[in-house]
């Protein structure tokens, strides 16, 4: 229970003005800008975005320079900000095979139509700390890291073949069933978690869970707390999509704007049941903006939500409970709810003292009488 | 086509307070001051109000024709899917006042989600506080009084038998041109 | 017969501009404000129009259809700025853009309603259309080119090589 508490406003707007003056920090630094923070920090916007579930640059960049740098703070701020806006309507599906791709690999094939592209990625970087960044002179790029003119053809998107459309083509894998108009899709922000909730429901509560409880559920699940075989990394894209949507007022489709995601396919064997053919099965995961380790982890516990949302398995472990994975995977609601041990309980941990002192009160007469005899 | 509202934030608040206020107090007559050009047949108040309530996940239904150029202002400034049946409608306008008898036409949500039901707006002929309809219920002190010009006298009796299975049925917004009365399932309503 | 050939015809002549239409209106969306703003300098100050629906910042709920093995799931919202406005009492221009800039909004809208307008369109085609396409074209190029250049080939290596 908690009590409302008075007073304490000249305390509150004490406590804001001093949170703003750390914020701003020493005024021989130059502020920061959020224009900075969009362009140069650009993957901690990003996770910003995914969790607030909000594609929105400048709203993430200015959430991040708010919350000084507290990514999660930042992520509430942005949920906070999407509630005042008002919903138009909802997109038309994106297909990732059009994507203006700029990082695409597999872990599976060697060579895959359209090849390998690392793109930008810290996987091939030195973890070396350059202390000496800030002193550096902005050098053009190109005298850094020479391009190199590439004399192979210019590889478009279209030619980039899903690998799961291989695999597909070989009748290896479940075919794709046609998409159910987007009317019928169930929505996490229009109606609370129920259990046990469809794929619709698994795979947006996931694409904007926290990173850091995907990251660790997946690794649960590989360190063999719910995997008993090696997943396999069928592809992995990060790229730019359009966005598309039919404003009932034109009756035909416009490009919106083009958004950055990655992507995860996470292939699985299959050994076969009475019902259904060997094979592989396909484990997904989407994400806003560039942010791999979460898509990888995401699809790794689409694949294990699937499993054990079939009936004749049972879940052992947490990475395989719904409602464990589900319910837990929102960093505005648990920091929520861990943080408000810090609201008053001064009345609940009244009764608490009142209990324990009787506790104490009959343990210390029963030792009494215990001793009494002896004396 | 018509402008909708000056500032959507701004005029849809001050829309949504006094339609707040009205449905607190049952009975007393609310005016909508805003500058809002409605289109043919449609009242002020109305098109202030649907502008406020409506938006593209809520489905409504209207007796208006389809292609009128009341339903295409609702329609381009909302993106309201119009044409639901009235059974299934969240919101619903009537303009031919003289046609209505029967409130069992809209929906009366469920006995787990009342909150499902049609909030009915229906446009009539004048409305003041010296009529022969006395309200009586939650948010009225004692009693309150209502003329509703053009509301057929059947129509109020089927509500009233409607409301006995509380708590579902169905609230209205009696307009007209700039004003509202606000009549929500939990008034009784009494014709003398 | 002839009506039916007819109404054909009309309605591939509708799409046709509708096609016209989506490709400025992608562009208009995806031009960076100050190409914009610089081009209605150019324009005549006293563009009669008016504003039906003001800039104003909402969300568009994106939704994916995953890899199409499975119902679609919403992926979360983004934030888009809409605008409608008519020019010269006739022609009803349409934005609805990324992002939350009510000014590009706005001239997006703008630009929209004078490209459907006879006296401006091919004018505004040649001069503002065509370069912003050109200027896409080349950016995607550009990127196109750096991503080509992180394309590996991976060797497996035989043991004892």
């Amino acid at each position: 229970m908690y009590v409302a508490v008075k007073g304490g406003e000249k305390a509150v707007k004490q406590s804001r003005r001093l949170v703003a003056k750390m914020r701003r920090g020493p005024e021989t630094v130059p502020p920061i800008r959020t224009n900075q923070i969009e362009h140069q920090m650009g993957l901690g916007v990003d996770r910003v975005m995914a969790e607030g579930s909000l594609y929105d640059n400048k709203a993430a960049a200015t959430a991040l320079k708010q919350a000084q740098g507290d990514t999660m703070e930042a992520i509430f701020l942005v949920r906070a900000f999407r509630t005042t806006l008002k919903r138009f309507g909802t997109s038309a599906p994106i297909d990732t095979q059009d994507m203006q791709i700029i990082r695409r690999i597999s872990g599976i094939y060697k060579d895959i139509p359209g090849g390998q592209v690392l793109g930008p990625t810290y996987d091939y970087t030195h973890r070396l700390i350059d202390f000496d960044s800030d002193e550096k002179k902005e050098t053009p790029l190109k005298n850094q890291v020479p391009t190199v003119d590439s004399t192979e053809q210019d590889i478009s998107p279209q030619q980039m073949t899903r690998v799961i459309d291989i695999l597909r083509q070989q009748g290896l894998m479940d075919t794709a069933s046609p998409t159910t108009p987007h009317k019928n899709v169930e929505d996490l922000t229009r109606e609370p978690l129920k259990l046990p909730a469809s794929r619709s429901i698994r795979l947006q509560n996931l694409a904007r869970g926290d990173e850091g409880f995907l990251l660790g559920s997946a690794y649960s699940l590989q360190r063999g707390f719910g995997l008993d075989r090696h997943p396999f990394l069928g592809e992995l894209r990060v790229g730019y999509i359009a966005v598309k949507y039919t404003p009932p007022e034109l009756g035909f489709e416009i490009i919106i704007g083009k958004i950055k995601l990655t992507e995860c396919f996470m292939i699985n064997r299959f050994d076969g049941s009475e019902n259904k053919p060997p094979g592989f099965e396909n484990g997904y995961g989407l994400v806003f903006g560039q942010s791999e380790r979460k898509a990888m982890s995401m699809a790794l516990l689409d694949k294990s939500l699937q499993n054990s949302s079939n009936s004749d398995s049972k879940t052992k472990y947490p990475a395989q409970d719904q409602e464990f994975i589900l319910s837990h995977s929102d960093n505005v609601e648990s920091s929520g709810f861990v943080q408000h041990l810090k609201l008053p309980h001064y009345v609940d941990f009244q009764s608490e003292l009142v209990f324990i002192r009787n506790l104490k009160k009959e343990h210390d007469k029963k030792k009494e009488t215990c001793l009494e005899p002896s004396i | 086509m018509l402008q909708g509202f000056q500032s959507e934030t701004n005029d849809s608040q001050s829309v949504f307070r006094k339609l707040l206020t009205a449905m607190a107090s049952p009975g007393s007559i609310e005016k909508i001051d805003l500058d809002i050009d409605c289109p043919g047949n449609l009242h002020s108040a109305s098109g202030g109000i649907l502008l406020t309530l409506l938006d593209f996940e809520t489905p409504f239904w209207t007796d208006l024709d389809d292609s009128s150029k009341e339903i295409q202002w609702i329609q381009f400034h909302t993106s309201t899917p119009v044409k639901n049946s009235a059974t299934n409608s969240l919101f619903a306008l009537c303009t031919h006042y003289d046609e209505l008898e029967d409130p069992n036409l809209f929906n009366p949500g469920t006995l787990s989600s009342p909150d499902l039901s049609t909030t009915l707006l229906i446009q009539t002929r004048g409305i003041d506080n010296n009529g022969k309809i006395r309200l009586t219920g939650p948010g009225i002190q004692t009693e309150a009084y209502l003329r509703l010009k053009g509301i057929k006298e059947v129509f109020l009796k089927r509500r009233a038998r409607m409301v006995e299975n509380y708590p579902q049925g169905i609230d209205m917004i009696f307009i007209c041109e700039n004003r509202f009365v606000c009549v929500p399932r939990t008034t009784i309503l009494e014709v003398f | 017969m002839m009506n039916d050939t007819e109404n054909k015809m009309n309605f591939q002549e509708n799409s046709a501009i509708n096609i016209d239409r989506q490709k400025w209106m992608a562009l208009l969306g995806g031009a960076s404000i100050k190409d914009l703003e610089t081009e209605k300098k150019r324009l005549d100050p006293d563009i009669d129009w008016n504003f039906i629906i003001k800039p104003e910042v909402g969300l568009l709920m994106v939704q994916s259809d995953a890899d199409g093995s499975h119902p679609a799931f919403n992926l979360g919202e983004m934030s888009v700025t809409k605008c409608v406005l008519e020019v010269k009492g006739h022609y009803l221009g349409y934005a609805m853009i990324l992002g939350s800039d009510l000014v590009h909004a706005e001239l997006a809208a703008l630009f929209d309603g004078l490209l459907q307008h006879p006296d401006y369109r091919d004018d505004l085609k040649e001069n503002l259309i065509d370069t912003l396409a050109e200027k896409q074209l080349k950016k995607d190029r550009s990127l196109e080119k750096d991503v080509t250049n992180t394309t590996v080939e991976f060797f497996t290596l035989k043991r004892g090589e």
